[in-house]
């Protein structure tokens, strides 16, 4: 393809992409300003500047439709309309209006759960909770069952809560999260939002995270941490520190098999529930309790090989610049050197003859 | 017309100045940097298999050329000079980004000073509610960008020379004070250990593009910072060697900074692999955290202060850096007086990041960052490609042979030829949050693509060569 061809083509494909990213942006922006708009609505603004805001709100429900096409810019609409002096005579026609839709679209099996779960949002938002409980429950019971499941993982807690605190319970514990994974995927997304709030999923995890936790607190007990004591949140002091800082030692040195399950019983309730919440004293015990001493042989071999493998880079480049160019020897019998030149006396080329025109000897 | 250039004072200056912008790079662009041990042989593959030969191709466009980005794409071929000054522009915008995050950690460390001074609890570290300070430190910074690009690299290299060590003291006394609290141990085992998911995610490949593209940006390899500094240099210059020292340097300064990090972490209790994922991988190198390291206030906020410092004295020399990579190409297309170009760029890049540090952050950060991502990609692809069609040079040819026994032009090839389709997957990996777990379609196509402007722009007739 000739340069030139090639350039115009370019420009023809830059100036296109420049079109649609300028439409994109414009559409962005605009929402984006609506977004920001709606943010900064307050019931006190004087009526000019309040009743353009109000308008553009119900302009905006009503343009998107269908709840689930901008999530974010319905209910930021809704918010406004929630607040505002009209919300008396508009509140019952957008329940109505957000009811019907999802009521409309449960009797289609093709719809997933993913769509109602803007509209049931947005019902919440219109302070109609018992509405959108009961929607809630009927998108929930559309998804299937996962009884199998459920059993298993309510099983699994049952047999962790009994053997918490034991070298048995960190068994237990393995099965409870294979069983966890088999109910909830091994990220926990496998079930979407409406499967999850069946009423049994939501029984066996809380069960789950229950019977870990009694199991974390049970192998805390040698540590000081009663299993039945209520700490409350205040920070532990220094002295109590210091206390769960000695208590750790000497424990983890009578009982270093301790250390290993605590962490594994941990990294699971961490899985199972990212929000436990821990009172301060024990989560300071945890800490003490798991705390590294010594740092791991494959640790120190990492740490060996980066830096020896950065340093000895170094030396090498800079041992290489202060060489300077390789020295090139002149009399080195190289091929070029020793080797003639085969020139073919006989052959007939096309060279002209160069002779000096002043070459007259 | 050959302009006069002013060239680096020393070696030593050349290398502190890039040790100095990768440390700076990093901070700007808020990287954490590796924190276990999977991550950290990843960092390290990365840095010496991808960084340092791509470090050598933009470092080796400049000294061939002579030049910055923006006139040696148009030296190559007239069809590419659009191409350079992409990179400056890609730089600009990488520069007012860099300016309104290093106003932030110099507003932090005069908090941090304040309470420290006061004996109270240190300030909040999330977004802040006034952006005056920020725009006032932002003015600060660009006064000094100002002065001190005058000179040019001489001044790039001086003031690298005296910001480096200084921060490389700080974060010294930092390991002294946290290597004595309880936790420590277990920010470095950590850091040395398989983190979650345990050495098995070393055959991850969806964790090593990860790493690579992370390491590939860290660098911002792609946008003529290193062709301006390459234009600084001799002809004669070892750029092979220099570059690998500059890498092992900066490695080495960078794990000094990885360690302040994973000893924070561990003082914070972030270390222990009990609270999941998303504490043990902060967000930003920010590890402060140490507000749950006990003690008094005043010392908190001393640290506090000695940290956000560090973080600005690493900042400016990838400042400067930026900065020069939009002065230069001004300079050598339109002959301006160096002067004038700094003064307009370093006021448009004031106005530019006051503006957007007025603005809230999640308004321009994401968009900025794709934009970013995805045309150095761009630039790289051409780049490799250059330097492709470079290794044909006679004269390449021999300065590569004078300092080695063997051929390096077949290695360079392969290095290039590797690099290429690498490179295009991992910025287009670059461009989204969160990662895929695997290669998208999209991927695969921005690759092509970016291949496929590669192998026209080596096979357009050159001209500069």
């Amino acid at each position: 393809m000739r340069p030139a061809r090639l350039r115009t083509i370019l420009q023809a494909v830059g100036l296109v992409l420049t079109v649609a990213a300028l439409v994109v942006t414009s559409q962005r922006s605009a929402r984006a300003h609506i977004l920001a708009t709606f943010h900064g609505y307050r019931t006190d603004q004087e009526d000019a500047q309040r009743l353009p805001v109000e308008a553009l709100a119900v302009t905006t429900f009503d343009h998107l439709g269908d709840p689930g096409v901008d999530p974010e810019l319905a209910e930021a609409a809704l918010n406004v309309l929630r607040r505002s002096a009209s919300w008396f005579s508009l509140g019952p026609s957008v329940a109505r209006r957000l009811t019907a839709w999802v009521d409309g679209h449960l009797i289609d099996p093709r719809v997933e759960a993913e769509s109602f779960r803007a509209a049931i949002d947005q019902l919440v938002i219109c302070d109609e909770g018992a509405d959108a409980e009961r929607l809630r429950l009927a998108v929930a019971a559309r998804a299937p069952a996962h009884a199998a499941q459920v059993e298993v993982l309510t099983q699994a807690s049952a047999r962790l809560q009994e053997s918490a605190g034991t070298p048995a319970g960190d068994q237990a514990l393995v099965a409870l999260a294979d069983a966890w994974s088999g109910l909830f995927g091994t990220d926990g997304r496998r079930l979407n939002w409406a499967a999850r709030a069946q009423p049994a999923v939501v029984e066996a995890e809380r069960v789950a995270v229950a019977a870990v936790a009694a199991h974390v607190r049970a192998l805390l007990d040698p540590f000081g941490v009663k299993i039945d004591a209520r700490y409350g949140d205040g920070a532990a002091d220094d002295g109590m520190i210091a206390w769960l800082e000695s208590q750790a030692e000497t424990v983890g040195r009578a009982r270093p098999e301790l250390r290993g399950w605590l962490r594994h019983a941990m990294r699971q309730l961490a899985r199972l529930d990212p929000d436990y919440h821990l009172e301060p004293v024990v989560a300071a015990a945890i800490a003490s309790a798991v705390r590294q001493r010594t740092l791991p042989w494959s640790g120190l071999v990492v740490a060996a090989g980066v830096l020896t493998a950065l340093g000895a880079g170094l030396w090498f480049s800079l041992w290489r610049l202060a060489r300077g160019p390789i020295p090139v020897d002149v009399n080195a019998e190289t091929m070029q050197n020793v080797e003639p030149i085969d020139l073919d006396t006989d052959a007939d080329t096309r060279a002209k003859l160069t002779g000096s025109h002043t070459d007259v000897g | 017309m050959n302009s006069f250039r002013a060239r680096w004072p020393d070696r030593l200056g050349f290398v502190v100045a890039i040790v100095g912008v990768s440390l700076g790079l990093g901070v700007t662009r808020g990287s954490a940097g590796p924190v276990d041990g999977v991550q950290l042989i990843m960092w390290l593959a990365t840095l010496t298999l991808v960084v340092l030969p791509l470090l050598i191709i933009e470092l080796g466009v400049g000294v061939v050329f002579q030049n910055a980005l923006a006139e040696c794409c148009r030296k190559a071929n007239r069809h590419c000079e659009t191409l350079g000054w992409l990179g400056a522009g890609l730089a600009y915008i990488a520069l007012v980004l860099g300016l309104v995050a290093v106003g932030g950690y110099l507003v932090s460390a005069y908090d941090s000073a304040l309470a420290a001074l006061a004996n109270q609890a240190l300030p909040g570290s999330g977004p802040r509610a006034d952006s005056g300070p920020v725009i006032l430190a932002i003015a600060a910074l660009v006064a000094l960008i100002d002065r001190r690009l005058w000179r040019g690299a001489p001044s790039i290299a001086r003031t690298a020379q005296l910001v480096v060590p200084a921060g490389l003291v700080g974060l010294a006394a930092l390991i002294v004070v946290f290597a004595s609290r309880p936790g420590a141990c277990d920010g470095l085992a950590l850091l040395l250990g398989p983190g979650p998911g345990g050495w098995g995610r070393l055959l991850d490949v969806s964790a090593w593009l990860m790493a690579i593209g992370q390491g590939v940006a860290a660098w911002l390899i792609g946008l003529g910072l290193f062709a301006a500094f390459g234009s600084y240099l001799n002809r004669a210059s070892d750029v092979t060697a220099m570059s690998a020292i500059a890498v092992c340097a900066a490695g080495l300064c960078q794990l000094v900074m990885v360690v302040v990090t994973a000893l924070a972490i561990g003082l914070s209790g972030g270390a222990l692999p009990l609270i999941g994922a998303a504490t043990v991988h902060p967000e930003g190198p920010v590890p402060f955290a140490i507000v749950g390291l006990g003690g008094t206030p005043w010392i908190l906020g001393w640290l506090a202060t000695v940290w956000f410092a560090v973080l600005v004295a690493f900042a400016l020399p990838a400042l400067l850096a930026l900065a020069e990579a939009v002065v230069a190409p001004l300079i050598d297309k339109f002959h301006l007086p160096r002067e004038r170009a700094v003064a307009s760029v370093c006021m448009t890049a004031f106005f530019a990041a006051a503006l957007l540090a007025a603005l809230p952050v999640d308004d321009w950060q994401g968009r900025a960052e794709v934009v970013l991502g995805g045309a150095a990609a761009l630039l790289l692809a051409a780049q490799a490609a250059f330097s492709y069609r470079a290794a044909d040079l006679p004269a390449l040819q021999r300065h590569l042979n004078a300092y080695s026994a063997f051929s390096l032009a077949w290695p360079w090839r392969a290095a290039v030829a590797f690099a290429l389709p690498l490179l295009a997957l991992l910025s287009g990996l670059q461009m989204v949050r969160p990662l895929p777990a695997a290669l998208e379609w999209w991927v695969v196509a921005g690759a092509v693509l970016l291949a496929t402007v590669a192998w026209i722009i080596a096979r357009l007739p050159a001209r500069g060569l």
